[in-house]
């Protein structure tokens, strides 16, 4: 590890004046630090300046470490005009929304009453991720934007694409956990749980910029090098110096349900070989079809966390539970893999997984 | 133990201040302790713990986050003391499993249920895992097996194949702060 300067902050502009005032020096944001403390100790980061955002010490509140909902009618326009439309062509449509700030930690967001009983995809897979231990420090912004658990990118020896090489060694190495979607530049899954579920609940993304703040969507937050010119030195649209502040989320009306299932190698914690988060919303009944609307995620399976559109289509279709259309969603769900060598049985695990998560909310839905 | 190579020089910023000096003076409460250190800021509270305060019972497995040898209660909540930094630590309090018994003389229930239960084998596991069903049980004094088995999900033992240990957690709740004698060992 590298020598560097260690600098306290307790809020998102503070971080940001300190990181561009390092600009031409390199500085880097920690959080929880679980992943950032990896990447110091193996030499993947170097930087000058380590900026800590932390929460400010007890007696002063900072919304950056708080769950709070926010009713439709306080909610900002900047957000309200992304909310998702009723229907296909309306205005967005004013919701009740959850406000969670980028220190949140996942273990807050696992026994948070109302993520369990409204956003019960969060909450599951936030609970799902890592250890107690972990969960109590790790925070939801650092969740979201810790780089991938590649096994060639996490060792200093190899030199790869993503650090700016020329060579990615898993595409004929060992990558019985990389992607099989997306996977032909650089082949190292998504690493964020939580960004599968917050992908199914239409969440926005709010950013600290320079000159104030700026709001996305999170489903155009996260890129992949197809996506990107063949860059895949990134994995999301924060740029340098930014700083994630908050999360919003819609909270559902009650024809709308989410899950979030998590298939792993161990029986205890471990990393997901593959993850699945579902949100349907009921048909009115005598509509011809069950839902009218579906989000289908799909992670640990390609670089940015996978909408399964097929899926999501012929999930939409379906006008009654059986076997034959779970099976035809199911195969829909793997449309577009193409694994590599040691990876093949992702292809069935996404299925499996997309199955499991559809039958489960059809029968409680 | 290594505090991973800081070598060189430190320079220490905080929004109160700049001072430059190679190490820091810490100031931690440590099992109810006021407590003053002088560590490389990028020490780990592990190493602060083992090294600069001779609290041996913190023990170090993978350095990762993955096995929970080296838990400890950090302002009351479960952390992994290899992924704190000394500077992190600053102004805390901490809890270790030299200060979980309330005296010399008695054991902590959940100390006298590993006891009693055989949950400790070769015991590098142990101390986390007492810390780990302590933090548990101030959460939910009751659990279920299932529960159990959740809040020790951050603590690798090698040694017991676990159903002991589990057994024990679950002595510890029904004994509901009495001690209890002998058992099944
Ligand atoms: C044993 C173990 C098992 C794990 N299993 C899983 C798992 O199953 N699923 C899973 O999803 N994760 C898993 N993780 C990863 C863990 O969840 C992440 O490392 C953690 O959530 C990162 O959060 P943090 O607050 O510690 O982030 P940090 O390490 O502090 O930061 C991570 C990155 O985010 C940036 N950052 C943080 N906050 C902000 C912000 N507000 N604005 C801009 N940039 C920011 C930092 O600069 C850094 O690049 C596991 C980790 C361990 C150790
Ligand atoms: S999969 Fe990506 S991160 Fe891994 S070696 Fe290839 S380029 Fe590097
Ligand atoms: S030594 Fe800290 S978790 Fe293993
Ligand atoms: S008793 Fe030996 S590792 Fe648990």
């Amino acid at each position: 590890m590298n020598a560097f300067t260690w600098v306290e902050v307790t809020t998102a502009e503070q971080a940001v004046a300190q990181l561009s005032a390092a600009r031409g020096g390199s500085a880097l944001l920690k959080a929880g630090g679980i992943d950032v403390l990896d990447r110091l100790k193996e030499g993947l980061d170097a930087p000058e300046r380590l900026i800590v955002l932390r929460r400010p010490t007890a007696g002063s509140k900072s919304t950056l470490s708080e769950i709070s909902e926010i009713p439709a009618s306080r909610l900002p326009d900047s957000i309200t005009r992304l909310l998702p439309a009723g229907n296909a062509g309306d205005a967005p449509q004013p919701r009740d929304c959850l406000r969670i700030g980028a220190l949140v930690t996942l273990a807050q967001i696992a026994s948070h009453p109302t993520i369990l009983r409204a956003l019960p995809a969060l909450a599951q897979a936030a609970h799902a991720i890592a250890t107690p231990q972990i969960r109590a420090v790790a925070t939801i912004a650092g969740n979201l934007l810790q780089r991938p658990r590649c096994w060639y990118f996490r060792s200093a020896d190899f030199h790869c694409r993503k650090k700016g090489g020329d060579e990615c060694f898993a595409l004929d190495g060992e990558n019985e956990y990389h992607a099989i979607f997306d996977n032909r530049t650089c082949a190292a899954v998504h690493p964020s749980g939580a960004a599968v579920a917050l992908l199914v609940l239409d969440a926005i993304v709010e950013i600290q910029t320079a000159s104030g703040t700026r709001q996305q969507r999170l489903s155009a937050f996260f890129v992949s090098a197809s996506q990107q010119g063949g860059d895949v030195k990134r994995e999301n649209r924060l740029e340098p110096g930014e700083v994630i502040t908050h999360l919003y989320i819609p909270l559902p009306s009650p024809d709308e349900r989410s899950l979030y299932l998590k298939s792993k190698q161990k029986q205890s914690f471990d990393w997901p070989l593959c993850e699945v988060a579902i949100s349907v919303r009921r048909a009115p009944s005598g509509a011809g079809s069950l839902l009218q609307a579906a989000r289908i995620v799909v992670g640990g399976v390609a670089p940015i966390p996978w909408r399964a559109k097929a899926a999501e289509a012929a999930l939409l279709r379906l006008s009654k539970l059986d076997i034959e259309s779970v099976r035809a969603i199911a195969q829909a769900a793997s449309d577009g893999a193409r694994p590599l060598a040691k990876n093949g049985y992702k292809v069935p695990l996404c299925q499996g997984v997309v199955a499991q998560a559809v039958m489960q909310i059809l029968s409680n839905a | 133990m290594s505090t991973h190579g800081h070598d060189s020089h430190h320079a220490t910023t905080t929004s109160s201040g700049t001072f430059t000096r190679p190490l820091i003076e810490l100031r931690l409460r440590v099992n109810g302790i006021d407590t003053v250190c002088v560590v490389h800021p990028m020490a780990r509270l592990l190493d602060v713990l083992r090294e600069s305060l001779h609290l041996s019972g913190t023990k170090e497995g993978c350095g990762e986050g993955e096995c929970g040898a080296c838990a400890v209660l950090l302002n009351g909540e479960l952390v992994c003391s290899c992924l704190v930094p000394a500077l992190q630590a600053m102004g805390t309090e901490v809890t270790t499993i030299e200060g979980v018994a309330p005296s010399l003389a008695t054991l902590d229930r959940v100390q006298q249920a590993f006891v009693d239960c055989g949950g400790a084998q070769c015991g590098i596991c142990t101390p986390g895992m007492i810390l780990a069903a302590k933090a548990l049980l101030t959460r939910c004094p009751q659990p279920t097996e299932a529960e159990i088995r959740e809040g020790l999900a951050g603590n690798l033992c090698r040694c017991t194949g676990y159903t002991k240990i589990f057994s024990s957690v679950l002595r510890a709740c029904q004994a509901d702060g009495a001690t209890t004698e002998g058992g099944e060992r």
